[in-house]
């Protein structure tokens, strides 16, 4: 007599040929499959990686070229560009250098797209460098209430006939003989960057303006946008305010010795163009407007 | 590989036959239990226990197209009326005199809820808690849908019992 279990545990049916044929299909399949979702899988890791070195390897471009793209000034012309890395500034940066008024200068170079705003002959993102005499200024592309910076009493100036819209920024080394030039090191990317606040070579020039800042570099001189005036007992009075290119207030004071951090209500503001305005009364001049963009630098 | 399946396959179909509704769904789980099994070999440590584990994996197939039958599992009955319904199932006896087959198309007709049940006590040997636990249940349930599914077979297998 057997159990209802005994009576099952001998129940052993014959499967279909057709189900081992079935269950070795699917096997391989499955093992296919998964060989290729590995491959994929692997693949797309790489590309990640890949990806993410570049972006690195980017930024860290970005951030060595852009303490080499504050100011370049030059007097007999502009060296070619020593190295590929420093031009790899993305589109949204705009830097802008400030010009320099002297006749016998030549010229700032400025980096990417800027739009020249006023100028008519400006082609758009060519790379040129402009080789005359002229001054050379362009304006940013911010809805910010923008001219071309001149280092001179006079607000806006209109934009020399060759501009230099460059992609490309090639640093150039001071000339001694310009010591009123901005400084910018064109050497080994990461090193000897020195951000310095633009000069002006004209004695007209009411405050010293720098053109960029970089609030996180440990020099201090660089840390803080700081407007330092000429002549300071010729300044009666001085108000500034920096706006973002988004024409958002970042910054205001009357007090000259006041620097900007590059924080706005405590915080640290992006990297990227900024516009100043300065309203002065100036001894035996009245008064005095000056009107820029700055850069900071992160 | 092969010789693994001829020699285990039958017994395993079998497993997959009679807790399924219809041969359609025990092919179904026989291939995806001997998928299971052979991708998972590399797990296996004690070769003594190879039916044992393929066995499991078997079960617990049937197991998982099943358990979502929880929510129709009979109604709790007591324990009295639970017994009284002992009375009318097969003995060994008739059970003996049945071809396994005609069983097993009356286990295949059960609801699917009984059907896990009836397996799990009558055939595989799972006492009331284990068959609880593995069901998802309660105890009370399992044995109220235990003696549901005794009384249906019982119907079913009647006719044979003349």
């Amino acid at each position: 007599m057997s159990t209802l279990k005994e009576k099952f545990d001998n129940f052993e049916p014959k499967p279909d040929d057709s189900l081992w044929q079935s269950i070795n299909d699917t096997l391989k399949l499955r093992a296919i499959r998964r060989r290729n979702i590995f491959v994929s899988s692997a693949a797309a890791i790489v590309v990640t990686a890949a990806i993410a070195i570049a972006l690195f390897n980017k930024n860290d471009n970005k951030i060595v070229s852009s303490d080499n793209n504050v100011v370049v000034l030059s007097q007999n012309g502009i060296e070619s560009p020593s190295h590929e890395a420093v031009m790899t500034q993305a589109k949204d940066d705009n830097f802008v250098s400030q010009g320099v008024t002297s006749p016998n200068e030549t010229k700032a170079i400025v980096q990417n797209e800027l739009q020249p705003q006023q100028s008519g002959d400006q082609p758009a993102g060519d790379a040129l460098i402009d080789k005359g005499d002229n001054k050379v200024a362009v304006a940013t592309q911010s809805n910010a209430p923008v001219s071309i910076i001149a280092p001179s009493p006079v607000v806006t100036e209109s934009i020399p006939s060759q501009p230099t819209v460059a992609d490309k920024v090639s640093a150039v080394k001071p000339s001694e003989q310009n010591p009123k030039l901005s400084v910018m090191s064109d050497s080994i990317p990461g090193k000897n960057n020195n951000v310095k606040p633009a000069k002006a070579a004209s004695s007209e020039l009411n405050v010293w303006v720098p053109n960029a800042f970089a609030p996180d570099d440990p020099n201090d001189a660089v840390r803080k946008f700081t407007v330092k005036p000429t002549n300071a007992s010729a300044i009666l009075s001085y108000e500034i305010y920096i706006y973002s290119r988004g024409g958002k207030l970042v910054y205001h004071s009357r007090d000259i010795n006041e620097s900007w951090d590059g924080t706005f209500k405590g915080h640290a503001q992006p990297m990227g163009s900024y516009v100043y305005i300065i309203q002065m009364n100036v001894s035996q001049k009245g008064v005095q407007h000056q009107k820029g963009t700055v850069t900071l630098i992160r | 590989m092969k010789q693994l399946y001829d020699r285990y396959a039958p017994a395993l179909y079998g497993i997959c036959l009679r807790y399924s509704h219809s041969d359609e769904d025990a092919k179904d789980w026989f291939q995806d239990g001997f998928i299971k099994v052979f991708e998972n070999l590399n797990k296996l440590h004690d070769h003594e226990s190879l039916y044992a584990w393929m066995r499991s994996i078997f079960i617990n197939t049937a197991l998982s197209a099943l358990r979502p039958v929880k929510n129709n599992m009979e109604i709790q009955m007591d324990n009295d009326e639970i017994d009284s319904m002992a009375d009318f199932y097969p003995t060994s006896e008739h059970f003996d005199r049945l071809d396994v087959n005609i069983i097993l198309d009356a286990i295949q007709k059960l609801t699917p809820a009984l059907r896990l049940v009836f397996n799990l006590c009558e055939i595989d040997g799972l006492s009331f808690s284990e068959a609880a636990e593995v069901a998802g249940v309660s105890e009370s349930t399992v044995r109220a849908n235990l003696a549901r599914a005794k009384q249906q077979l019982s119907k079913d297998l009647e006719k044979y019992l003349k």
